[in-house]
This record gives structure tokens, C-alpha cells and sequence, in this order.
């Protein structure tokens, strides 16, 4: 009988360590070997600066804006399997692609939540980049060798807003046809921007073409660019040596040791960091000893920490698709215009510019502002280059006094943006005239 | 760590909650309570909730129609007594013993729109902002009765409202401006043939009491009835049930389409009481009436009381200062008398139709005896000049051009022996008609005496200089150079120059009155100036034209051109005659 249960035993054991190839004990070998033999967490370092776990660090800005990429990508295979991207009159006279929003609504089981949780996602996932963004910019975390990962993540804002932008047509109801017509008719008054028209729309005007066009983007090319490019931002983080942090940490108030728990027969990891690790563990890699005190195991407290931004945002996200229904309105009608037609949220900064003067408003403020975010850090090199002002970068420190200057012109652009854009969604009434919002009447209905 | 363990435990747990509370809510359905409460009510046994659902299919759309999985008892009589959504429907057909509608196959958003795919209430009863087919509640339904039945001619038992508003489309002259296909043919405003397919019940509704709600430029005037709410709930209901996409065609209409009839019996052998009835826009002998003159204009009966609408002008002396055949032609055509008048043409009366009318109008005869200012001012000139005589009375709004303005002194002081002739014979072009006829010359004296001691009240005197037009050959005024330069007669194209450079900031390219600077003035506005009535009476003499650029007018907005040349007016002068004499395009 013992036999046997040995035997079970043994079996069991080679079928654990078959799928996991580690216990689950407090030593130091156990640590690293859980960072390295996992897929999806070997993204990490085994061993992380103790830094990288405070919230004020980075508040999860980042990672909230990545699940935020999961939860959309998943809502969106979902409802991906019921949506068809056709402008065509179905046998209950409305167009086949708005006619699956009605259903989504009250046939499809769980179909409202789906299609609540993928809208407020997104309109999530576009303010979280813009704050992740705020947030590098005073730490001054995209200087320091990180000025080309700064560039991608600008890439991947503006990926961001263009998979947003895409989305937003695929109900075909009015909200989504005059909001999209909005930003193409702002496009056209762009050098060359008919052209790029003209391709996005594979028509004069927003239509049939479109609506495919806008499809295929949305949920295969953008979103195929959209993984890469994270691939190669999450790369480059690890390869610069995580977060941004100053050179010397030595005199920061760090998180006491007991927070993470005892680390048992740790003589070796102690005084080591991943790539020596790395060598123990597996083969041959560069050894980086440094700051070895102030590093800790990534593995629990680190994956905990994100499982538990995971779980905070997973929930916040469900509570409001229950509470709050994405809006859909009448079916498209190119002959009925609301008023006032407002392009989403994120865009009525700029729709709010271009009231002012098309061409100024439309597309040279707004090209200067992409242009000039993006390329912030070589225009602070090339600046401090030139007039010789070399002054003590602090990455990872939040409102270093040298970079006041740079913080407070940043933070001014935000606020402007953020004062056009609450008067864009809530002071402009019909006929885009000033209005209060607690005046605002929805006139007609007439659609 | 322990802490990190615990607000991950609490928010993993309350993800769960969240998206179970989601899934409950999927399974949760205001139908499953109600149909649970229906067999409760029933006293039946209740063997679990389904959706009922009716494909109605049309030779145009399949509908979905799912209302019956709350309103299930809609044909059940036996749930007359039980609360919405659970009650029985009412009788549609009066007088019917079994109600030939059967909800079973052709549920409720065929009659009552709404979305009918939807299972909760608010996107049921297409509550959501920009829905095509908002539900229409109660009655309001009877405007979707067209959909299947013929609705023209003959009354369908059971659509009252609707009746009522076809009546009232006749009566408060809504024809007189809309088409609607087989009832009126008007180009003076959108048509109305498919207005219910377009526009919703609500929309239409706040187009007919505020017509500007959605078009601050509509023409359209605010009737005094709008706010009796049945009335304009009967027209809106009518005005919903003009639908091009019908459910059913002629041939398989449940009730037998009658055609639309091309010709209604019209009024053949002219009388006063056939025109008293047009007037008013009531049936008379059987003919259904096209008229409802009264919606617009009032009149005087012979006691002087006043009685009508206030957007045309009062018609009782019409007859006897415009004389009976510029009345008819007035009435088929008001745009060869007055240039901009907004009155519709009514092109389809017949010749008996309009003698009709123009002999009720002949019969009224009220007139005043008084020789009282005051009174006379207020009988004859108030409707349109107004109680301060600042030219804003009740219909002023609606003329142009629009009435003088003699709180403007200068003008009332510059002006007399016009002002005189203008009330004798009238300001042809305009709403100003001829009094000759009506006043004797003494009361027009004292009326014109009572206007000049109200407006130069309170002022000093006004001295307008006076010029005259210069002839051709004389010398040149503004020849400061000496150059001998003599006057040649006004050449129109070079006139065309100088106007396009010096008048079509307020009188517009065309010349019409209506350039960019018009919009900001205020009363009066600028002469149109191809308003050929105007233009080619007497008392508009190329002096008064000279005068007018020269001088400017006294008490308007156009001011004084003596920096042009006596050439350039001359030119401009031509160019104004061509544009109005028969040889113009």
C-alpha cells in the first residue's frame, strides 16, 4: 500500500514540476526561479529596486493603462463575434450594424455589459495614457537614456486615440457618425490630409467604406501595432534598468526588508541581482552588481501588487458598465445632423480649436503639440546642449526643483487642453454657442 | 505583505460581486416580474416567464415585436381591471363586437412605433435621445392607422384625432403653404407629405407651436391657437400619420385603399356665403374647403368688431381701396403686386372660388364717421403702424417692407406732401393701401395732423436741405478741379460699378435690399430696389432717387452720398431704372 502511495507520489511530483518546474518556498533559489520559469512573468526582473513597488513611484498609471488594453481586447473578441460591419438595410429596415447594437442591448445574454465595459474601457484607456504620460513627464522618468521609449509611448497615445477614434464609428448610430464625420472634416483642412481622407474613408464622405475600413483597423492592424509596440516599451524599461530612478537611492526612505516577507538560505541571492541570478540559475549573462541592498525579489510582493491593480481595475470597470449604459442614439442618417455633433471626448479640445480658426486650431496647434510631446526630450538635450546649461537630471524624482521650468510648462498644456476640452463637452450648446450645461435642452428629437 | 494579501482579497472579491451582480442583471428582466404578477393576478398557474415575441412581416420590414412579454394581458379582456403594462387594450374599433385587430399578429409598435425588439421599458417605449420612433402613447397611435388603412376620403371608425386634424389642416390654412401629395400643392414651405416618416410626433408638435425651435429663419408664424393643446395635438397626429412607407399595399390593405381624390368638389357658381365660407375655411355644400383666409387676415364685421390673425393685413377695406381684380390677382399671385410678400399663391382656385370671395369681401362695409385723430389712427392705421406709431404694430413683423416708422420725426417733418399722397393713393410695392376711397379728404387731413403732432411732439424743428436734380449739361458739382466737366446722362453699366462699390453693403449685390449690413439695422431696413411695383410709381421720380442718395433719407439708417459725383448718382440712378423698366432681364 505504502508502495503504491509512494509510487503516486512520485508520479504526482513529476506531473508538478512538469508544469510548474518549482516549489512554492521561501528561499531565495524558489524567487528566482518563479520569476524565470513563468512566461508571463519572466517579463520581470527576479529582482526589482524596492522603489518600484511604492505607489507614488508610478501609481500603476501604466499598468492600469494596460489592462485597461487587455480588458478591451478580450470585451472585444467577445463582441466581435456578433458585430457586422455593414451600413447594409437588414430585413428590420435599419442598417445591419446598428440593428447588432440594438440586440447587444436586449438579445444577446451579457451582450449591454460586454459592449458598456468595452466603451468606458476605452474612454478609460485614452484618459489613463494621457495621465501614465503626465505622471513620466514630472519624474522626469523619460530622460536619462529613455528619451526614444518616451517617443514610442507618444506613438502608442496617439495608437491610443486612433483605436479609440476607430471604435467609436462601429455602432453607426448618429453619436458615432457625426463624431467621426467631425474629425475627418478636421483632417481635411490638413496639407495632404484629403489624401489620408480619402484612404481612411475609401469614399468622399464617411459611408459603407468607411465603416469596413474602421473595422479592419480597429480590430486587427492598430491593435497588431498596438502589441508590438507595448512589446517593445515594456522591453526597453527592463533593458534601461526598470524605473527611472536617481543614481544614488542610498539615502531614500525605502520600505522596510520584513514588508516582503522572509527570504529563507538566501546567502547567495541576498547580494545579487538578476543577471547574476541569471548566471546562477541558467547560463552565461552580464553580472550588474549594484545597490544590491536596495533591491528585493519581484516575486511576491511585485506580481501581488499588479494582480491587485489588476483586480482593482477589473472591478471598478464592472461596476460601471453596470451602472452606467454606453449611450447609443437614433441610426445613422447623413441627411440629419445633430446639433450641436461633437467628435468624442478626447477630440473636443481640439473641435473647440478649430471653432476658432480651421486651419491654426486643426492642425497646426494640434501638430505642434504631438509633434513637440513627442519629441519633448531631444528638444530638452538639444536646448541644454547648446546653452551649456547641463544640469543634474534626477530621473524618477517628482518635481525636481532644476526642472520646474519644464514641469510647469507641461503641466499649463494639460490644463489648457483639460479647460477646452470640459468646455467643448459642456458648455457648447446648439449651433456650438456658449451654453451652461444646467441650461441645455435637447431640442427636437426630430433625429 | 499580509496587508497587500488583504486588498487584494477584498478586491478580487469585489470583482466578483460586480460582474455577478452583471450577470444577474442579464438574467433579471422586467418581463419575468410582470408575466409572474399577471398569472398571480389571473389566479392561473404560472409555469415560467417567456418572451413573446410577433414577427410582423410587411412587404417593406419584418417587424420584431416583443411588446406582449410585458403587456401580456393586451388581449386578454379578462385584464381590463389590471394595471399597466399588464391591462387589456381598449376597444380600437367602436361598435365592434370583436376587435378585428389581432395583437397576436401584428403586436403593438405597428400601431404604437416605440422599439419593439427591445425588453426593457425605457428602450422598449424608445425613450433614448435621437430614437426614430419615439412610442406613440394612447391615441396619439391613430397616426399609424394610414400605415394599413386608407385614411383619405371617407373617416376610419376609430381615428377621431387624426379626423380632427385632417379637418384642421383645411381650416387653419396649413394647405395654404404645405404640400401634403393629394391634398395641397404649395412650394411656400417643406413639404409635409412624408412628415410623419421623418420627423417624430414630439418634433412635430414643437414645430407647430414654436416654429422657430429648430430653424431660427422659419417664416412660419406663431398662430394664436397653438396653445390649445387639442388642436395641435389633432394636426400633429395628422401630421404623424403622412407616411410614404406603408405597411401594406393597395392590394392588401385590410380595409379597401381609397384612392386619394384628385379633384374634390369645388365651388362652381360664385356666392358671398360660398366665399364667407372659404374665408373662414369651413365646408360649404358638401365641398370640403380649402381656404381659412381667417387664419391670417381679420376683418371688421359691420358693428367694427375685429375678429382674425394677426399675420396679413386686415382685409375689411380691401375690396374697396385695391379694387376686385388686384384682390384675385393678389390671391393667385401676390408677388406680382408686392415683391416680398410672404403671402402663399394660391394658383388652384377656380375662377368661381375667387369671384366668391372677393364678393364676401365686398360686403364688408365698416366704416368710420369719426373725424377724431385719435380714433381714426386707431381703426385704420394701428394693425400695422402700431400703438406708438413706431411702425411695429401686431402684423408688421410679417410685411415687407416693413410699415414707416413716425416716431422717427425727421422723416415725418422732411417729407409731408409725400406722406399725404401716400395715404391718398397707397405705396404701390407694399402693404400700404390706397384710403382715398375709404376716408373722405378731410379725415385723411386730420389724420395726417394728428401723426405730425404725436411724432414732432417734444422735438425742434427739422429744416431738410433741399437740392435739386441737376440736368444734363450742367456743370459738374464736384468739378473741383476745374476741369469744365459737364453732366451726361446716367450710363447704367458705370452705375452698375458704383453700386456694386457703394450700396451693396445694405442693399446687396441684387440690389434687393438684403446685403450683409441689412441684418443689423434696424427699422427701416433698406428699399429693396427691384421691387418693381415700388419702383415705377409716380411718386418714385429719379428726383426723389437723387435726393435720397445725396441728402440720405431723413429718420432711416441711409446715409448721405455728397462725396459722389452728380455723375456717379446719375450713373447709379440708370442703373437702378434698368434693373426695374421692361427692358430688364
Amino acid at each position: 500500500m505504502n508502495d503504491i502511495i509512494e509510487k503516486a507520489k512520485g508520479f504526482g511530483n513529476k506531473l508538478y514540476y512538469s508544469i510548474f518546474r518549482h516549489r512554492f518556498d521561501n528561499t531565495g533559489l524558489t524567487k528566482s526561479k518563479i520569476m524565470f520559469s513563468n512566461v508571463l512573468l519572466h517579463i520581470q526582473p527576479v529582482k526589482i529596486h524596492k522603489r518600484s513597488v511604492k505607489f507614488k513611484t508610478t501609481m500603476g498609471l501604466g499598468l492600469v493603462t494596460f489592462y485597461l488594453f487587455l480588458i478591451l481586447s478580450v470585451t472585444g473578441v467577445i463582441l466581435m463575434f456578433h458585430y457586422v460591419p455593414s451600413t447594409a438595410i437588414g430585413p428590420d429596415g435599419l442598417p445591419d450594424a446598428y440593428s447588432r447594437m440594438l440586440n447587444l442591448r436586449s438579445n444577446v445574454f451579457w451582450g449591454g455589459f460586454l459592449r458598456n465595459m468595452h466603451r468606458w474601457a476605452a474612454h478609460g484607456m485614452v484618459a489613463f495614457v494621457a495621465l501614465h504620460m503626465l505622471r513620466v513627464y514630472l519624474a522626469g522618468a523619460h530622460r536619462g537614456g529613455r528619451e526614444f521609449n518616451w517617443v514610442i509611448g507618444c506613438i502608442l497615445g496617439l495608437l491610443t486615440v486612433f483605436l479609440s477614434y476607430t471604435g467609436y464609428l462601429l455602432p453607426w448610430d448618429q453619436l458615432a457618425f457625426w463624431g467621426v464625420k467631425v474629425g475627418t472634416e478636421i483632417a481635411k483642412l490638413a496639407p495632404g490630409g484629403a489624401l489620408i481622407r480619402g484612404v481612411l474613408l475609401g469614399d468622399t464622405d464617411v459611408g459603407s467604406e468607411a465603416l469596413i475600413r474602421f473595422y479592419v483597423l480597429h480590430v486587427a492592424v492598430l491593435p497588431a501595432i498596438m502589441g508590438f509596440l507595448i512589446a517593445v516599451h515594456f522591453f526597453r524599461i527592463r533593458k534601461d534598468g526598470g524605473l527611472a530612478r536617481p543614481a544614488d537611492t542610498t539615502n531614500e526612505k525605502q520600505i522596510p526588508d520584513e514588508e516582503f516577507g522572509d527570504v529563507k538560505n538566501n546567502s547567495v541571492f541576498k547580494s545579487a541581482r538578476s543577471y547574476k541570478l541569471v548566471e546562477i540559475v541558467k547560463g552565461n549573462e552580464p553580472k550588474v552588481n549594484e545597490e544590491t541592498d536596495q533591491m528585493m525579489f519581484a516575486w511576491p510582493k511585485l506580481i501581488i501588487r499588479e494582480i491587485i491593480v489588476l483586480a482593482g481595475v477589473m472591478a471598478f470597470m464592472s461596476l460601471i458598465s453596470v451602472l452606467f449604459d454606453a449611450p447609443l442614439e437614433g441610426p445613422a442618417d447623413p441627411n440629419h445632423p445633430t446639433n450641436p455633433a461633437k467628435a468624442p471626448w478626447y477630440f473636443l479640445g481640439l473641435q473647440e480649436l478649430t471653432s476658432y480658426d480651421g486651419f491654426i486650431g486643426g492642425v497646426v496647434l494640434p501638430g505642434i503639440m504631438a509633434g513637440g510631446v513627442m519629441f519633448l526630450p531631444y528638444f530638452e538635450i538639444f536646448f541644454e546642449s547648446f546653452s551649456k546649461t547641463f544640469r543634474k537630471n534626477i530621473p524618477g524624482v517628482w518635481f525636481a526643483r532644476e526642472r520646474n521650468l519644464e514641469n510647469s510648462l507641461f503641466i499649463l498644456l494639460y490644463v489648457v487642453m483639460l479647460a477646452l476640452i470640459i468646455i467643448g463637452v459642456y458648455f457648447r450648446g446648439a449651433n456650438w454657442a456658449i451654453e451652461y450645461p444646467w441650461v441645455q435642452t435637447v431640442s427636437g428629437g426630430g433625429h | 505583505m499580509i496587508k497587500d494579501y488583504r486588498i487584494l482579497f477584498i478586491l478580487a472579491v469585489a470583482g466578483f460581486v460586480v460582474l455577478a451582480m452583471s450577470v444577474k442583471k442579464a438574467f433579471e428582466q422586467e418581463y419575468v416580474e410582470h408575466q409572474k404578477a399577471y398569472y398571480e393576478l389571473l389566479e392561473e398557474e404560472y409555469t415560467g416567464a417567456e418572451i413573446k415575441q410577433v414577427n410582423v412581416a410587411t412587404p417593406s420590414v419584418d417587424m420584431i415585436d416583443r411588446c406582449q412579454s410585458c403587456h401580456v394581458g393586451a388581449s386578454n379582456p379578462d385584464a381590463v381591471a389590471f394595471e399597466q403594462p399588464l391591462t387589456a387594450h381598449p376597444s380600437i374599433v367602436p361598435g365592434m363586437e370583436k376587435d378585428p385587430h389581432d395583437f397576436n399578429k401584428i403586436g403593438c409598435s405597428v400601431c404604437h412605433d416605440g422599439n419593439g425588439r427591445a425588453l426593457e421599458k425605457h428602450d422598449a417605449h424608445g425613450e433614448f435621445h435621437g430614437w426614430i420612433k419615439p412610442m406613440l402613447i394612447g391615441s396619439l397611435a391613430q397616426a399609424n392607422c394610414s400605415r394599413c388603412h386608407a385614411m383619405e376620403g371617407e373617416a376610419l371608425a376609430g381615428a377621431e384625432l387624426y379626423a380632427k386634424g385632417q379637418e384642421l389642416f383645411l381650416e387653419k390654412a396649413c394647405w395654404g403653404c404645405h404640400t401634403i401629395a393629394g391634398v395641397s400643392s404649395s412650394s411656400q414651405a417643406p413639404e409635409l407629405s412624408n412628415a410623419g416618416g421623418k420627423f417624430t410626433y414630439d418634433y412635430l408638435v414643437e414645430s407647430i407651436v414654436v416654429p422657430k425651435a429648430n430653424d431660427e429663419n422659419s417664416k412660419m408664424p406663431q398662430f394664436d391657437w397653438v396653445h390649445d393643446e387639442e388642436t395641435v395635438a389633432a394636426l400633429a397626429t395628422y401630421l404623424k400619420g403622412q407616411q410614404k412607407n406603408r405597411l401594406r399595399t393597395e392590394d392588401s390593405a385590410p380595409l379597401g385603399y381609397i384612392k386619394p381624390k384628385s379633384e374634390q368638389a369645388r365651388i362652381q357658381t360664385p356666392s358671398v356665403a360660398a366665399g364667407r365660407s372659404l374665408f373662414a375655411g369651413a365646408p360649404f355644400e358638401g365641398s370640403v374647403a380649402k381656404g381659412g383666409c381667417v387664419n391670417c387676415h381679420a376683418v371688421h364685421n359691420s358693428d367694427g368688431d375685429l375678429a382674425g390673425g394677426t399675420i396679413g393685413p386686415e382685409l375689411t377695406w380691401t375690396v374697396r381701396s385695391r379694387g376686385r381684380a388686384y384682390v384675385k390677382e393678389h390671391i393667385t399671385n401676390s408677388r406680382s403686386h408686392v415683391a416680398d410678400s410672404i403671402m402663399p399663391t394660391f394658383k388652384d382656385y377656380n375662377d368661381a372660388e375667387l369671384e366668391s370671395l372677393v364678393s364676401y369681401l365686398s360686403t364688408l362695409d365698416y366704416k368710420l364717421g369719426s373725424k377724431d385723430g385719435q380714433k381714426l389712427y386707431d381703426a385704420y392705421c394701428v394693425s400695422c403702424h402700431g400703438e406708438d406709431l413706431e411702425g411695429n404694430g401686431k402684423i408688421a413683423s410679417m410685411l415687407d417692407p416693413l410699415p414707416r416708422d413716425f416716431s422717427k420725426y425727421q422723416f415725418v417733418a422732411s417729407y409731408e406732401d409725400r406722406f399725404k399722397e401716400s395715404i391718398r393713393h397707397g405705396v404701390k410695392g407694399t402693404a400700404m393701401p390706397a384710403w382715398e376711397e375709404i376716408m373722405t379728404d378731410k379725415q385723411i387731413e386730420v389724420l395726417v395732423d394728428f401723426i405730425k403732432e404725436k411724432s414732432l411732439a417734444g422735438h425742434e424743428s427739422f429744416t431738410r436741405m433741399e437740392v435739386k436734380l441737376p440736368k444734363i449739361g450742367d456743370a459738374e458739382r464736384m468739378d473741383y478741379r476745374g476741369k469744365g466737366l459737364v453732366l451726361e446722362a446716367g450710363n447704367a453699366e458705370e452705375g452698375y460699378e458704383a453700386f456694386q462699390r457703394f450700396c451693396t453693403s445694405c442693399h446687396g449685390k441684387l440690389a434687393n435690399g438684403k446685403g450683409p449690413n441689412a441684418y443689423d439695422l434696424e427699422h427701416p431696413l433698406p428699399r429693396n430696389l427691384i421691387n418693381k411695383e415700388f419702383m415705377n410709381q409716380a411718386s418714385v421720380s429719379d428726383e426723389r432717387l437723387y435726393e435720397s442718395i445725396i441728402l440720405g433719407v431723413a429718420g432711416t439708417p441711409m446715409p448721405a452720398h455728397d462725396h459722389l459725383s452728380d455723375q456717379t448718382i446719375l450713373d447709379i440712378i440708370a442703373f437702378i431704372r434698368a434693373n426695374t423698366t421692361e427692358e430688364a432681364k
